[in-house]
This record gives structure tokens, sequence and C-alpha cells, in this order.
């Protein structure tokens, strides 16, 4: 891997004199062509992201042309106390769950990929880089449908494994039981999104000099001290950045969600939800029940409660991140 | 770090390659057995190695899905809506990275926010339908078109590379700025254009939240789309399944196997801006 | 270079060997040889066909409905006919999974692209009684903002049983033209099996037990089977046990739950629990991972006594297998029928067409309607779909599978489905459908009394939350 873009770009913020340069192109010229792309912008993605803070203010239905009113903060009272206790905790919990174990197995596994194929000895790495990564592209139509085969009961070989090599008499159908369907979908995100981690890393690990690791082999370190001490905190930037992508990935994201499972069986996350309340799917409700689709402001209070709950966790990861890198 | 030859460390990043190759290829590799057994064959031997290769599945699959309408929709959407990404987000960054208008700083920032704001998933709904834009296939490219933070971030750093004295030239020499910027700035910026290119075509091909939302006639639907609803119709013959998932990723994989390195160039540079 | 060779060779051995490590044939499931999936299939792919080349001439008449290959077969089939009799329309026909109907009709409405939508039954709308406990469901919703056009008036109308169609009206007004009803509180079963092994069908539930048992002891055959992984399929059958026990009575029960006036621990709704924990021990094994679509193939293999779906799945059963000999009969109650009846069937509405108000080309969704409703369609239609039971009077239908249902439609019920509600922001337990797959005996962590306490426990809270919001 060249990386020789990546090498050319600077942070934006780097000092130089450039506002003071001459400037080549009118101003107005540079700002119309500019202006398609603000607009789109303001347009799809500013003003939606405000007005989902409007709308959660409201009882807007998805029903066409139906009246809607100011109900000031009764969507999120909803959310909090009539949303059944236990099933709130339990959803908001399995939202937590799903982030933080996507983020830790995820990172973990990649980091562990990444100073592995970094080892130059190693035959066939850049085969197993672009293997590891392939499931990054497939998307999520393509790697759910791959995950309910390898899964599915009574033919799939997941099952077959279960029932003839360890020997369990009535194996589980995984993906529709309430203890084991909410891990394999983790796993999947993971089996997805690895690569993606691990790609990174490995970018980050390329910049190490190797005159650092022969320096320290020669003064007879160990490959475990040589990872904590050289590797680790050269490449903790990109452990922050890849830390941060996947929990906002993984709190937002809910498509292996939607397209294994829908929701059911206890895996619906609060972003699984919002999609659920707004466009509807069957038991993608916490109570695992179906919704119609029909309670737009209620969804838009959800996902302000998401939205609020990633500002949380990001500012809040970002610090210990930075303490982290402070402690080494 | 060949001098020292740690042999047990060694053996050990092989068995966990090996370990991993297997964890990410097996699935594959039984999808494509699965795909090439007839329905019976698999009832029977569900693990067997296919003896009897049923190409005819890929045929049948291809014709039940439907995909013959829905690859040409794929096309049209992945297409459109990765160059009018590239486009406006070329429009937007090359600017800023020159600080070519006032407040760049503040329009960099506002930008790299998009990657924290919230969904807006349903004003973006309710938008689309009053603008009786919803399941057209304008109102889809519309939504799934758009000026991207990582693209922004991306090139706005590689533009840094080209030197600022060719715009001078160019303006010197009365060449206009958006032919400047099409004829010029692109082809010297080619990497880093076909690395976002590449992900922001992988993003619209795999769709299926915004198409699921946006696209609800059987005429609209994109491939993907297409995948999830053959896949609910035939949940019973996992040989059709598995060979209509090979038909939509047989071109992810191809784009793959060819652009590899633009993309991992382009998810690399997306990581390091830390 | 060699080792890289090496390694894929390797990799290439290790799934192979994974591929023969998990084999050693199939145990879990009726090995479903005589299977044809083909045969299935052939007739969905010629349809596809056919609609490529649907006539392009008048205004098109948008036709909307959830994937069932009988009914959107027919409704493709019958495009060139309508197309004759009504020469200023054609027909088009958009099919989109079940579980996705609910979403696809709300934003198709929105988007005033659609003619005909289809709904089954408009049931627990809400009411004075219940405004505070439960959410408006869609079709009321699409109602109340006038968005359904009032059929009352129509002409095609008169072509049917007024009685039932005002069964699923709405103040009095027609809003949905319903094409049938269907019995599914039953079971099939295979006739082979069952007269090899000298079996009757069951009256009582415990003749049903027996029934069960005797096909255990035999061990040949699978007893007993749903399509578990979607959920639904096994829980409409609290619906069957409510049914069969108490009738119309259920309505009652429906009301006074949501109330809180009734338990489901009271013995009435504990009998529920009850059945399901015994009924859910005779499922074959993996019952949970079997998807509702695989469910009636692997019926039609002939190597399962009794296949637990409602009997519009009797077509596919068919497609799968033309060969098959089954029937369908009402599950039982845990006493006989005070009027010596022998148990009978609860009926819902099925595939019922309605109009949106602001449907492109009304004229042409009205057009079809009088067609579809001409008594020769109609019939037509009843035996190709071999799945509803007429809702307009004096049919003869020729299918030989829904004539045997009448013995059970002599006093049928609406189903227990129609009535039981769950309060809004309900828990997981408790959420009206029973939720059978937390039971022991499906795999889950609960017995059947615990589950019924959990589900007070779920009705509790959200009485009590319901109760704090509104004040």
């Amino acid at each position: 891997m060249e990386g020789k873009a990546i090498r050319n770009a600077s942070p934006v913020n780097s000092p130089k004199r450039l506002h003071k340069h001459i400037r080549a192109f009118p101003v107005w010229v540079v700002f119309l062509c500019m202006l398609p792309g603000i607009l789109h912008y303001t347009i799809f993605r500013l003003f939606p992201s405000t007005m989902t803070a409007v709308l959660s203010f409201t009882d807007i239905s998805g029903v066409p042309g139906s009246a809607w009113q100011w109900i000031g903060w009764d969507n999120y009272r909803e959310f909090f106390i009539l949303q059944n206790i236990r099933d709130l905790k339990a959803s908001l919990g399995r939202t937590a769950i799903y982030a933080l174990s996507v983020t830790l197995i995820q990172n973990a596994l990649a980091l562990l990929m990444a100073v592995i194929l970094n080892g130059k000895f190693l035959k066939g790495r850049n085969f197993a880089r672009a293997v590891y990564f392939m499931p990054v592209i497939l998307g999520a139509a393509v790697v759910s449908t791959i995950w309910k085969l390898v899964f599915s009961t009574p033919t799939g070989p997941v099952y077959l494994f279960m029932q003839n090599v360890l020997g369990i008499e009535n194996p589980p159908a995984i993906l529709s039981s309430y203890s084991y369907a909410f891990p394999a979908v983790i796993a999947a995100q993971i089996w997805q999104n690895m690569g993606y981690s691990m790609v990174i890393f490995l970018a980050a690990l390329q910049n190490i000099s190797a005159d650092l690791y022969e320096a320290a082999y020669i003064d007879g370190a160990s490959e475990w001290q040589v990872f904590w001490k050289i590797t680790l905190p050269l490449i903790w930037s990109s452990v922050t950045v890849n830390t941060l992508l996947a929990i906002i990935g993984s709190l937002q994201s809910f498509e292996l969600i939607m397209t294994i499972t829908r929701g059911q069986f206890n895996t619906s996350t609060l972003g699984m939800m919002v999609f659920a309340t707004a466009f509807g799917g069957g038991g993608a409700t916490a109570s695992g029940g179906t919704v119609a689709g029909m309670r737009q402001g209620y969804a838009a209070a959800e996902s302000m409660v998401l939205f609020v709950g990633v500002l949380i966790v990001t500012i809040i990861s970002q610090a210990i991140m930075k303490k982290m890198e402070a402690d080494q | 770090m060949g001098k020292i030859k740690n042999i047990p460390f060694r053996v050990f990043c092989y068995v966990l390659m090996i370990v991993f190759l297997f964890i990410y290829l097996f699935p594959l590799f039984f999808v494509a057995n699965t795909s090439l057994k007839t329905s019976q064959d698999y009832m029977l031997h569900p693990t067997s190695l296919t003896t009897t290769w049923a190409f005819d599945n890929y045929i049948t699959a291809w014709n039940k899905a439907n995909f013959g309408a829905y690859i040409g929709n794929s096309v049209l959407y992945t297409a459109v809506c990765t160059i009018a990404s590239l486009i406006l987000s070329l429009l937007i960054a090359f600017p800023i990275s020159r600080k070519y208008i006032p407040a760049s700083g503040f329009l960099y920032v506002l930008f790299l926010c998009g990657l924290f704001l919230p969904s807006g998933l349903i004003p973006t709904f309710q938008m689309v339908l009053n603008m009786g834009l919803y399941d057209t296939r304008l109102g889809y490219m519309l939504v799934m078109t758009g000026v991207n933070a990582t693209s922004v971030f991306f090139f706005t750093g590689y533009f840094k590379s080209i030197p600022r004295e060719l715009d001078e030239a160019a303006s010197i020499d009365g060449c206009g700025y958006l032919r400047y910027v099409l004829t010029c700035i692109i082809p010297l910026a080619q990497p880093a254009m076909v690395s976002m290119g590449m992900l922001s075509m992988i993003g619209v091909w795999n769709d299926i939240v915004s198409s699921t939302i946006y696209l609800t006639s059987e005429t609209n639907y994109n491939i993907t789309r297409g995948l999830f609803v053959f896949t609910g119709q035939y949940s019973n013959d996992w040989t059709l399944t598995a060979a209509g998932l090979l038909i939509v990723a047989a071109p992810l994989i191809a784009v793959y196997v060819f652009g590899q390195r633009y993309i991992v160039d382009g998810v690399m540079a997306g990581g390091l801006k830390g | 270079m060699k080792l890289r060779k090496l390694l894929c060779l390797l990799l290439a051995l290790l799934m192979i060997a994974a591929l023969t490590a998990c084999s050693g044939g199939v145990t879990g499931g009726a090995p479903a040889a005589t299977q044809d999936g083909a045969a299935g299939t052939d007739g969905a792919d010629s349809s596809a066909g056919d609609d490529a080349s649907a006539p392009a001439e008048g205004t098109s008449v948008d036709v909307l409905t959830w994937s069932n290959a009988a009914t959107v077969e027919y409704l493709k089939s019958i495009a060139d006919a309508f197309h004759e009799a009504y020469p200023d329309h054609y027909l088009t026909v958009s099919e989109v999974p079940s579980a996705e109907i609910d979403q696809v009709i709300q934003t198709r409405i929105s988007a005033a692209n659609v003619d005909i939508v289809s709904f089954q039954t408009f049931s627990k709308p809400q009411e004075e009684w219940n405004q505070d406990s439960i959410d408006k469901p869609a079709w009321q919703q699409y109602i109340d903002e006038g968005l359904l056009l009032d059929l009352t008036d129509q002409p095609f109308i008169d072509n049917y049983n007024l009685d039932i169609l005002m069964g699923n009206s709405y103040k009095d007004r027609i809003y949905s033209l319903n094409m049938g009803t269907v019995a599914y509180t039953g079971l099939f079963y295979n006739k082979a099996i069952f007269s090899e092994l000298g079996l009757e069908i069951p009256k009582t539930w415990d003749e049903f037990i027996a029934v069960c048992e005797a096909v255990k002891a035999d061990g040949r055959y699978t007893v007993l089977s749903a399509g578990a992984a979607d959920q639904w399929p096994l829980n409409m059958y609290s619906n069957a046990i409510l049914s069969a026990n108490y009738g119309d009575g259920v309505e009652e029960i429906g009301q006074k739950l949501l109330t809180g006036e009734m338990k489901h621990t009271d013995p009435e709704v504990m009998l529920v629990y009850d059945c399901m924990e015994q009924f859910a021990t005779y499922l074959e094994p993996g019952v949970t991972g079997i998807a509702y679509s695989d469910a009636p193939g692997r019926f039609a293999a002939g190597n399962m006594a009794m296949y637990a779906d409602g009997s519009w799945s009797a077509p596919d059963i068919l497609r799968a297998n033309p060969d098959i000999e089954f029937g369908y009969f009402p599950l039982p109650g845990i006493e006989p029928r005070e009027d010596g009846l022998d148990p009978q069937y609860g009926i819902k509405y099925d595939l019922s067409f309605a109009v949106p108000t602001n449907a492109p080309n009304q004229e042409g969704a009205l057009a079809f309607l009088t067609y579809i409703s001409d008594k020769e369609v109609y019939t037509a239609f009843l035996n190709a779909v071999a799945g509803f039971s007429p809702t307009q009077n004096d049919i003869t239908l020729d299918n030989e599978f829904l004539n045997s249902l009448n013995e059970g439609l002599q006093s049928p019920c609406l189903n227990a489905e129609m009535y039981i509600y769950a309060p809004k922001g309900v828990g997981e337990y408790g959420n009206g459908q029973f939720s059978f797959l937390y039971l022991q005996t499906l795999g889950g962590p609960l017995t059947g009394a615990e589950l019924a306490q959990k589900a007070d426990e779920d009705f509790e809270t959200a009485r009590a939350a319901l109760e704090s919001l509104n004040n």
C-alpha cells in the first residue's frame, strides 16, 4: 500500500499565508460554482437535521394531509414514561451493548490483524488484507443474506456443525432465538466492518519507521513489548479515529438489524426503533410488537434521544482517549 | 524486523491469518457452493460439494428476481449520484483548500459537521413527499447524492499538493474557473477522485434503507432492494437466493478486484484525520 | 511463492473439511426429497413474463397487494381480459412482502400513486372506552382523514353478502371490498398418514393430544410443524385456542384484559398458555428456525402428519406437491361445543380492496372492482386463489379443499385476533400476541405460568404509565 495521497494530505489549518495570496479567480464565480453543493447540503442535510428537533415536538403522522399540532414534550414524556420501563431500559441497554461490543471487539480484532499483516515476512498478506476488507464493499443486503443462509435452520452449516460436530441434540435456531439472535447480529456487524478498521490501522502502522523496530529488537525487546512501547503509542491517533467511527457507526446504523431480523427477537436498537416507528416494520418496537409506522413526530423524538446519546458518548470517549494518550 | 527470527511468533501469525481467512471466505464459499446445487440436492445434502453444477439457478434467479429491470436502475442511480456527489464535493473542496472565498474555515467545519448531525430521516421523507418526488427516480437520487464530509476532507487535503502557481497561470491565460477545475484539476486529482468515487459508488449500489423508504414501485427498485424482496419471496429456495446474492455481489467484487488500491486509499485517508 | 500456493491449498482443504464435518445428513427436518421446488416456481416465472407484456394503452389501474403467489398470479392473468372489457384502463399489479405492506400502503397513499390498496380486517378501532389505551389503527386513520373512498353505494356491492361485508365496516359504511374470508384456526393434516395410522380427526383437545401421541409413538413422521421463525404463525394459535374454547365470547375477554378486569393468569386466559405449552412439545425440533415461507413446502414433502397454518396456504402446499392428499380441521376446544356441532372455525377477512380518495385513476379502480365483482370472474378468482371462502352469495367452487371446510363453517366466530388488545407502550411479554417463543417448550426461558405473570405485570405497568401520562 503506497498511501501516496495520504502523506500529501496535510491538515487544513496548517499555518500558511494563503489568504493573503492573490486571488486567481473572481470570488463570485467561485462561489456560484459552490452554490449547488451548499444548497444541496443545506436542503438535504442541515435542514432535515434541524427539523428533526422541531418535529419531535409535534404529533405529525405519516398519514398525508392529517392535522398535526404542537404537543410540547409529550413525545419525550411518552418515551421515558409510557414505554414500559423495563423495555425502555432493555432497548437502551441493548443499544449500549451493541455499540460497546462492536467498538471493542471490532477494534481489538482489527488491530491484531493489522499488526500481523504488517509483518513483512508473512506470505499472502496482501491477499488476506483484500479478503478481510471485502465484506465492507458487499453492503448490508448481501451480507445479511449470506448470514441468513449460513445460519439457516435446519440445513445451514452452523446448525449442522452444532448438531453433528458439537453433538448438540437440538441446536437453537440462532437468528430466531431471543438468546442468540442479538449476538449473531453483533457478530455480523463486526464481520462486515473489521476490515475497515484494520485498513486504517495498517495505514498508521506503515508510517512507523522500520528503524525503530530494528533498534528495539537489537536491544532484545520481545514482540509484546515492542507492541506496547512502540507500536501502540505511535498509532494512537488511529485508535482514536477507529473508536469514534465504530461508536458513531454502530449507534446509528441499523441496516444489518433491519435486514437480518427486522428488529425481532430482542435485536432492535434505538436506531432501528426510529426507523420502525417512522416507517413501520414488524416487531421492531422495544416490546417486539408491530408498529404501523404512523407516528413520525414520536420517531423524531426517538431520533433526538439517539442524537444526544451519540453526542454524549462521543464526547466522553474522546476525553477518555485523550487522557489515555497523555498517560502513555 | 528481519534480523531476529521469532519462529513461534511467526507460526502464530500464520495460524491466525488462516483462521480469519477461513472465517471470511467460508461463508462466501458456502454461498457459491449452494448456488450451484439443484434445490433437491441442497435439501438432501446441504453441505456436500456440489456435483450438479446447476448454472440454471443463475438464470432462474435473474428472471424471477427481475434483476434485468433493476440493474438498469442501480446503474443509473450509482452513476448519477456518484458523479454528482463528486463534482459537488470537488467544487466545494477546491476553493476551501485555496481559501478563495471568505469564511472558508467556517464552511469546512460546517461540512465536517455532517458526520455527527442527527440523521434527518423523517423530515427528509416529509420534504421529498411534499415536493412530489416520492417514489420517483429523481427524488431518490436527490436524497442519495450528497456533499459528503469525507470527500470534502479528503479533497481539501489532496488539493494542497497541487501547486497554486497552476491556478495563477491558468487565470492569467484566461482560462475560466469552471473549465480550469473540470479540465485541469480533475485529471491532477485523479487518484483522489477515483478513491472517493468508488466509495460513493459502493455506498449507492448497496443502499437498502433509502431504497426501502423512497422506492416502492417495482419499476424504480434498485438491485439490492430487488434482492431483499426476492429473498423474502423465495427464502424456501436457498439455491436461488444464493445465486441471486452472487449476481448482486458480482459487480461489487469486480470493482473491488480492479479498484482495491483506490478504495483502500480512500478509507485510509478517511482514517488519518485524527 | 510456493508458500502462497500452499496456503491456498490449505485453505481450500480446510473449507471442504468443514463442509464434510458439518454434514452427516440433515436430521433436523423432514427430508424433502419429494418437494419439487421447480414446480412452485415455474408458475411465478411465466407470470413475470406476462407482466412485461402488459398492454400499455389507456390509463393504468395500479393495484397494490402483498406477496401471495396465487392472488398475484391471478390478478396478473386477468389483466388482458380486464383491458378488453374496459379498453380505457389496464391493470398493473405491484406486490410487496407482507411484512412491508403497511408501510408501503402508507407511503404510496401519501404519494397518491396507487389506485387500489389491499387491507385485511378492519379490527380494533379506537373507540370511546379504549381511546386512552390504544393508538388509532392505520385503517381508521385513513378513513378518518377521508383517504379511503366510501364504497357503500357502489352498485357492485349488491353482488356480495351484505351481512359479511358489514362485519368489516366502519360506522356502518363499507370502505373495503372483501374478496373472501379465511379459516385459520385449524391444522392441515396428511390424509395418507392419518389413514395409515388409523387416526380420526380429533373433536376435543384430549383427542387431539392422543393423535399427536400416536404419531409420535409410531416414530416415522414429524408430528407437527409451523413456520415459527416468523413468530406470528405460532402466535396466531393463541387465537385458535381462544376461538375454539370461547367463540365470540373472546370479545369480552379481550376488553376485560385491556381494562384490567381480567388477568392473563385467570384460568380463562391461562388456558391459552397451558394448551400452547402442550402443543409445543409436539412441534418438530428446530421449529423456531423454520421460516414461514419455507413451511408449506416442508409439509408438502409428505413426511409430516400435521401442519399449523391458515387455510390460505393450501395452494402453496399443492404447488409444492400436487399429489399430496391433505385436509384441514379446526383445532378443538377442551370441551365439546354446547350446540352439539363439531369444532368450528374462527374466520377473518382476508384480501380486501380499498380505493384511496386521491387515486390518480379512481374511475379505473371502480371499473376494476366492478369487473372482479362479476359473479363469473369472482368465482374464477376464488377457484384460482383456492384459499378463500366466498363473500358473494350462491357461489359454487370447484375446489374440493375449500368445500371440505364448509362443515366447520356452519357457525364460525370472528377470530380472536380481532378482539385481543395490547395497551399502548406495553412491554414485550404483554404485547397482545402471547409471545409464545418465550416458552421453555419452545426453547425459551419461561414456563407458561411465568409468561402469563409477566404479561400481567406488563399490562399493569402500561396502565399505570398511561394513567400518569394522561393526567
